[in-house]
Formats: C-alpha cells, sequence, structure tokens
C-alpha cells in the first residue's frame, strides 16, 4: 500500500481546498478531517477533547459511512458510530489502515489542522508514519488570521468552541499560526530527503497549473491531463458537501458551502504585506517572532 | 576524467597562525608571479585583532611581504555586532593586555589581473581596516601602492572583500558597515559593485546600483567572472540572496541581469552568496545561512547551506540542497544530498574551487558550539572539504576541522601548479570561552590559528 500524504498547516490556510483537490487525483483519495493524531487509540480520541465530541467527529464518521455503505446518510453514520463505538480499543494507525484497506492502492490525504494542536499529534504522525509524505502548507500570517477571525464571527458554533476551549495559545490567530508552523518546522528537522516539501498556498492557489504537476511528481503519480483535470474539480469529492444531520462538517464550513475552484479570482490572489495595523487588534502589529518566522517562509 | 585528491593528498604547510596565534584566518589566497600569495585577518569577531599579514611562500618558507601598521592612535578595533553577548563580555574580561590597534585588521581580496595593456599582471589586495578598507596594488608583489580611496569614499565601508577580474578590468565590493564601536559584518556601508577605471591613479567607478535597486540587498558578497559574465551575489535578510550577471559592456554603471532571486526559493534560509565560481561551462554558488556560526542552537528547523549551479542560459539546478517546489518547476538535489551535505551544521558552502578538472568545495561548520549547546558528548565538528569530478556527486574528503573543532571553515581555496591549497579560519579562543562558560574547557582540544593545507 503507498504511504499517506499528511498536510500540516494551521487552520485557514487552504488545505481543505487543497486536500480535496489532490483527493480527486485518480491514485489519491482525499479524506475529510479525521482528527486521528489526537491520541493513541480511538477511544482516546472519541471521547477525549471538547472538539471531538462535538464537530471534530463528523469527518471520521462521514468517511466511515462513506466507505462502508457507500453513501452518507443518518443511518450510514449511526451505523459508523457503532462501528467505532466496537473498536475504542483500536490504535490509530489500525484505523487508517482499514480506511486504507477501504480505498484500496490510492494515497490517503489526511489535512487535520488538529494535528497541530499538540507537538504530541506531530510525534504520533512521524511515529506511525515514519516513510510518509508531508506537505507544509503555508498561508501569510496576515490571511490566515483575518480568515479566522471571520470564520468564528460568521459560525456561532465555532465561537461558542472557542469560547469553551478557553486556549488563549490558540485563540490569538497569530499566535495559533506561529506555534503550528514553528511546530512544523521544529518536528520535521532532520526527516528524509524528499518526505517533506513546503508550497506557500498563495502560490499554488493562484497557479495551479505550475504546482499540481509539480506535486504529482514528488508523489510519483501521474500529471497527464486528465489527472490534473479531475484534480481542477475539488467538488466531486463525495466529502465536498454538507453531510447528513448528524455530521454535517467534517470540513472547513465554507469550503462545504462553496467547493468549487474560482480559477479567475485565484488568479488575482496577492499576498499582503507584514507591516501594518492587524485589523482585528487595533493598535497593535505583528510581533516581531511571526515576523521572523514568516520570512523563513517567504512572506514579506 | 579528474583524479579527486583524498585525505592522504593533504599535508599541513602553515599551522599555527604562522607565528601568531591569534591570527585567526587566512582570508584570502592568489598565485601571483610564480608563488603562492597568503592574506590573513577578517571581518571582526569581538577580539582585538593581530595587525593584517601578506605573506608569501617560496621555497617552502613563509615570508612577510606586507604587515600592517599598528598604532594607539588608530582608534578602537570595532566588534562584531553578531557576537553573543556572553561571549562579548568574556572576550573583553581576558584580554587583559592592552594591543595597539592595527591600521589594517586584514587583507581579505587577493586577485592576480593583466589590466588594459599592461605587459604583466599585478598582485591587488582588498584590506580590511577600521578606517575604511580599500584596494593596494604590487606590480612586484613587494611594494605596495593604495589605488583607492578607504571605503571608495566611504570610510564606514570596513573592508574590499571582494576583487574579481573580468574581461581585463578589475572589478571590486565592499563588506562590513561601521557604527561607532560596531561592525555588522552581513552588510555593507554602501553595497555596490565597483569598476577600476585606471589602477595606477586609482579611478573607480560605480558599476552598479546600490544593492541592485533593492534595499533589501545588504551587501555584495561575493564575485566571479564566468562565461563572459561578470556575476555578483547578494546578502539580503529580508527575502534570501539574489544573484546578479552582466556583460560590463558600455559605460559604468552596466546593465545587470537578475539570474537567481529570494534565495533560490529557499528564501532567507538562505541568506547570502558565500563562494561563487566556474566549472565547466556553469557557475557554482554555495550559500549562506542565517546562522553567524557561533551559536549553540539552530534556528528552527534545519536550514544550512545549499549548492546551486547556474547554467550559460540563466537556468540553474538545486544540486546539494531542501527539494522545493518552485515558480520555475520542482526542484531536487542532483547529488540526493540535502543541505548541508546532511549535516545541519553546515553553515555556509563558504569557498569553492576548480583544479585539476574537479570542484572543490569547503564549508564553515558550527558542530562544535553545537555540542556545547546540547552540552554532552564530544565536542566535535570543524571544516569540511567535498570534492566532485562533474559538479553533480560529491565526496568528502576532510572533516571535522582536520582534527581541530575550532577550525570552523576553510575560508580560502585556490589551484596553482604545485597543487591544491586551503585556509582555514579558527575560533579557538571563541570556542574556548564557549566550553569555559559551560564547564567544559577540559573537554577541549583545540589548536589556535589559521592553517595552509596543500593537497597534490
Amino acid at each position: 500500500m503507498p504511504q499517506p500524504l499528511f498536510i500540516l498547516c494551521p487552520p485557514r490556510s487552504y488545505s481543505s481546498i487543497v486536500c480535496a483537490m489532490l483527493g480527486q487525483h485518480p491514485q489519491c483519495y482525499g479524506l475529510p478531517e479525521l482528527n486521528l493524531f489526537l491520541g493513541d487509540t480511538l477511544g482516546d480520541i472519541w471521547y477525549g477533547t471538547m472538539f471531538m465530541r462535538s464537530f471534530g467527529k463528523h469527518g471520521l464518521l462521514r468517511t466511515l459511512a462513506q466507505l462502508h455503505d457507500g453513501e452518507q446518510t443518518e443511518d450510514s453514520v449511526i451505523r459508523a458510530q457503532a462501528w467505532i463505538e466496537a473498536r475504542l480499543g483500536w490504535p490509530i494507525a489500525k484505523v487508517l489502515a482499514h480506511i486504507q484497506e477501504c480505498v484500496g492502492d490510492r494515497i490517503l490525504i489526511d489535512k487535520s489542522p488538529s494535528t497541530l494542536f499538540r507537538q504530541e499529534a506531530v510525534a504520533r504522525v512521524l511515529l506511525n508514519y515514519p516513510e510518509a509524505n508531508l506537505l507544509h502548507l503555508t498561508r501569510h500570517p496576515r490571511g490566515t488570521s483575518e480568515s479566522v477571525i471571520a470564520l468564528r464571527e460568521g459560525h456561532e458554533g465555532l465561537k461558542t468552541l472557542n469560547r469553551v476551549l478557553d486556549d488563549n495559545d490558540r485563540s490569538d490567530p497569530e499566535r495559533m499560526w506561529r506555534l503550528s508552523h514553528e511546530l512544523v518546522l521544529t518536528m520535521t528537522a532532520g526527516l528524509p530527503l524528499g518526505n517533506y516539501m513546503r508550497l506557500k498556498g498563495e502560490w499554488l492557489m493562484s497557479n495551479l497549473s505550475v504546482y499540481l504537476p509539480q506535486i504529482c511528481d514528488w508523489l510519483d503519480i501521474r500529471s497527464d491531463a486528465a489527472a490534473i483535470d479531475a484534480m481542477m474539480h475539488p467538488e466531486t469529492s463525495p466529502y465536498a458537501c454538507p453531510g447528513p444531520a448528524n455530521a454535517p462538517r467534517g470540513n472547513d464550513p465554507n469550503f462545504l458551502e462553496n467547493p468549487r475552484l474560482d480559477t479567475a479570482r485565484l488568479a488575482k490572489l496577492r499576498e499582503p504585506t507584514l507591516d501594518g495595523e492587524l485589523s482585528w487588534k487595533p493598535g497593535a502589529h505583528f510581533d516581531p517572532r511571526t515576523v521572523h518566522l514568516a520570512k523563513r517562509l517567504g512572506y514579506a | 576524467m579528474s583524479s579527486l585528491l583524498d585525505s592522504t593528498c593533504f599535508v599541513r604547510a602553515a599551522r599555527g597562525g604562522l607565528g601568531s596565534a591569534d591570527a585567526a584566518t587566512a582570508a584570502a589566497l592568489a598565485f601571483f608571479d610564480g608563488a603562492l600569495y597568503l592574506g590573513t585577518g577578517a571581518l571582526a569577531t569581538g577580539l582585538a585583532p593581530p595587525p593584517a599579514r601578506l605573506m608569501r611562500l617560496e621555497d617552502g618558507q613563509w615570508l612577510t611581504v606586507l604587515e600592517s601598521a599598528a598604532s594607539d592612535e588608530a582608534g578602537e578595533a570595532v566588534v562584531d555586532a553578531d557576537l553573543d553577548p556572553a561571549l562579548l563580555v568574556a572576550v573583553h574580561e581576558v584580554e587583559d593586555e592592552a594591543r595597539a590597534t592595527p591600521d589594517e585588521d586584514g587583507y581579505v581580496a587577493l586577485a592576480s589581473l593583466r589590466m588594459g595593456d599592461e605587459e604583466t599582471p599585478a598582485l591587488y589586495v582588498g584590506t580590511a581596516s577600521p578606517q575604511g578598507g580599500r584596494v593596494l596594488r604590487s606590480p612586484d608583489g613587494l611594494s605596495f601602492e593604495p589605488v583607492s580611496e578607504p571605503g571608495f569614499g566611504n570610510p564606514a565601508c570596513y573592508a574590499v572583500a571582494s576583487l574579481c577580474g573580468h574581461d581585463g578590468r578589475l572589478f571590486a565590493a565592499t563588506r562590513g558597515a561601521i557604527e561607532g564601536p560596531l561592525l555588522d559584518t552581513a552588510a555593507s556601508a554602501h553595497p555596490v559593485v565597483h569598476v577600476c577605471l585606471d589602477p595606477v591613479a586609482g579611478a573607480w567607478r560605480e558599476a552598479s546600483l546600490p544593492g541592485f535597486g533593492d534595499p533589501d540587498n545588504r551587501a555584495i558578497t561575493s564575485l566571479a567572472s564566468v562565461g563572459g559574465y561578470l556575476y555578483a551575489g547578494t546578502c539580503n535578510d529580508e527575502r534570501g540572496f539574489q544573484l546578479w550577471r552582466t556583460r560590463a559592456e558600455g559605460e559604468a554603471p552596466f546593465a545587470w541581469e537578475q539570474v537567481l532571486v529570494d534565495g533560490a526559493f529557499a528564501f532567507n534560509a538562505n541568506r547570502a552568496v558565500a563562494a561563487l565560481a566556474g566549472f565547466g561551462d556553469a557557475l557554482y554558488v554555495g550559500t549562506q545561512t542565517g546562522g553567524p556560526g557561533y551559536a549553540e542552537a539552530p534556528d528552527l528547523g534545519q536550514d544550512a547551506a545549499e549548492l546551486i549551479r547556474v547554467n550559460a542560459d540563466g537556468s540553474w539546478d538545486l544540486v546539494v540542497g531542501q527539494p522545493r517546489f518552485t515558480p520555475i518547476g520542482i526542484k531536487a538535489p542532483m547529488a540526493l544530498m540535502g543541505a548541508g551535505f546532511d549535516d545541519p551544521y553546515n553553515a555556509a558552502f563558504e569557498s569553492l574551487c576548480a583544479h585539476e578538472g574537479a570542484l572543490y568545495l569547503g564549508t564553515r561548520h558550527w558542530g562544535g558550539f553545537a555540542a556545547l549547546g546540547e552540552n554532552e558528548g564530544a565536542i566535535t565538528g570543524g571544516y569540511q572539504l567535498w570534492a566532485s569530478p562533474d559538479g553533480t556527486s560529491w565526496e568528502l574528503v576532510l572533516e571535522d576541522g582536520a582534527g581541530n573543532p575550532a577550525a570552523v571553515a576553510l575560508t580560502s581555496l585556490i589551484s596553482t601548479p604545485e597543487g591544491l591549497f586551503a585556509g582555514s579560519a579558527n575560533v579557538e579562543p571563541l570556542l574556548s570561552l564557549a566550553a569555559f562558560l559551560k564547564d567544559r574547557d577540559g573537554d577541549l582540544d583545540t589548536r589556535a590559528g589559521f592553517e595552509i593545507l596543500r593537497g597534490r
């Protein structure tokens, strides 16, 4: 079986649409957010955090419903829930191996931002999948932060969850951006050559014809016109729409509502600047550590 | 077919700073009038430097042909602004002996060049001085006359660190910006390429715009003439180094073409160009990371130096380095080795030289300081020398500073009929103090002073 691809990035880094695009490649399978690396066993993650007791579990429920029953309905989600509860002792690698078995020899692609919530989660990725391909997807800290703020304001559930989490480190979007990317850089140092690749999301999204073939080359999969064309239609993913009422999410809500690529709009994508006041924190500017890290990642 | 030199081919042609253990760096080498010339000294590291010396190897003996004067009136030595404050304090505490400050801290660039209608080449020397670096000229290797103003008119320009002959003309660039008692070694007070119009009259003109028009290009760090082009590499903390080239046609300032941008898309992990050399039809670019080489812990991740090949048409290949996606296609290292030759402590590929059909590369390696930072294990590290028969496949020739962790870099390489010569940089006082601060001075086995290796 092929090694999986893990997309590592904080929330609001284009990861939903990137995962869905890559997942539509004939040799790949894009997953919704499984959030598997929050614990060592299925039981650990299922009852471990407020996040997973909320919509954090929707991605795994939808995946299992789709793969077991070929559809995502309230009934198939209930059966997926029962399947999970009967296997709470399974190590997370066994769960992913089961999903791989259902999918066949296609490359599984996971993009759970929760992997960067804690160092232990990244460590679980590296421990369980030392040969996996890791795509470190970046976005300008200003764009990321403004998008986080906008999403929180636009979705009542996220506002509530954020209050419940009471995690000051993560609720500050700039700090979340910095901690997440620092974690990736620290944890991926010393990996075998080629297992880790970094890509600016802005570059990818505004130049898909340039970067999608490069990603294919890296993963050693087809980069012919048919394969690239399939990737240009993330909306054809079974997870690119709201799920049934008992598992509606599993991905970025904006993506679920509008999963199509708007290539004309994306071609105009421009990177913001590190200079200037923060729109979400009047009078404040980026922390020097953020600026330092952003420059390392190619932002100005 | 080339035959690579291996470790058994090398002997020490000089050791211990040639009688001055505090002579830390063999900064520049040149072959002139049938003899090897060595310029000593370096950009400041926090220690009061000994006077710069220019030495010639003659019948196996080193002769001093030029030595800087030293005087109490010369003013305070400038101090490297990047040096770790704790080390700086310790350095000053052990400097219990007042010493006269040399007029010139280093002879840091050398070039042998026949200009215009001259019948024989002359030797040119770039100096480092708190009063501003300048260019000296010698027709015979014995007598030297200044042929430029200090700092080309700006005394804050500390050193003429790059000299390069191209199409019968001499080009120069300065390094180091003096601000009061501090020296910013990564910057230049005036980052332009200068071209000499008349070496005897000392007439120079600016051959480029400052920073090639980009204020983030803080210094021109390296020059090379390859394939009809003059190449110039920059230091850029914000976006990563840039590489420019010109045919140098017409009147200066010349038209320059940008070849590499944004640190070859590794951004400021590739902060500066550390070395340039031609080999075959291509230019090879050795890069430098953001770290000065004295740190005890790396910056985030695993930045290390890279090697890039620039082809005549301006296209480029990554030879050694971190694979990456770029706007012009995926770049994977042709040598199948990651940054630093898979060694995260190789902070710079500091010297490059073609010799008898092979390409040689000397590194700057801060493993000794990193070992102190980890506070366990043997204190090892020091420069490496690598060799390649084709520019693509590389073999390790020497490592661990040839047994001396204080020998952190091979700063100079030159091909001569007598063999390949390599000059080292030695930071024994700093490494010893760092070890003392960690209560590990008993674990150190170091030698002070630069060394010269000869391989044949």
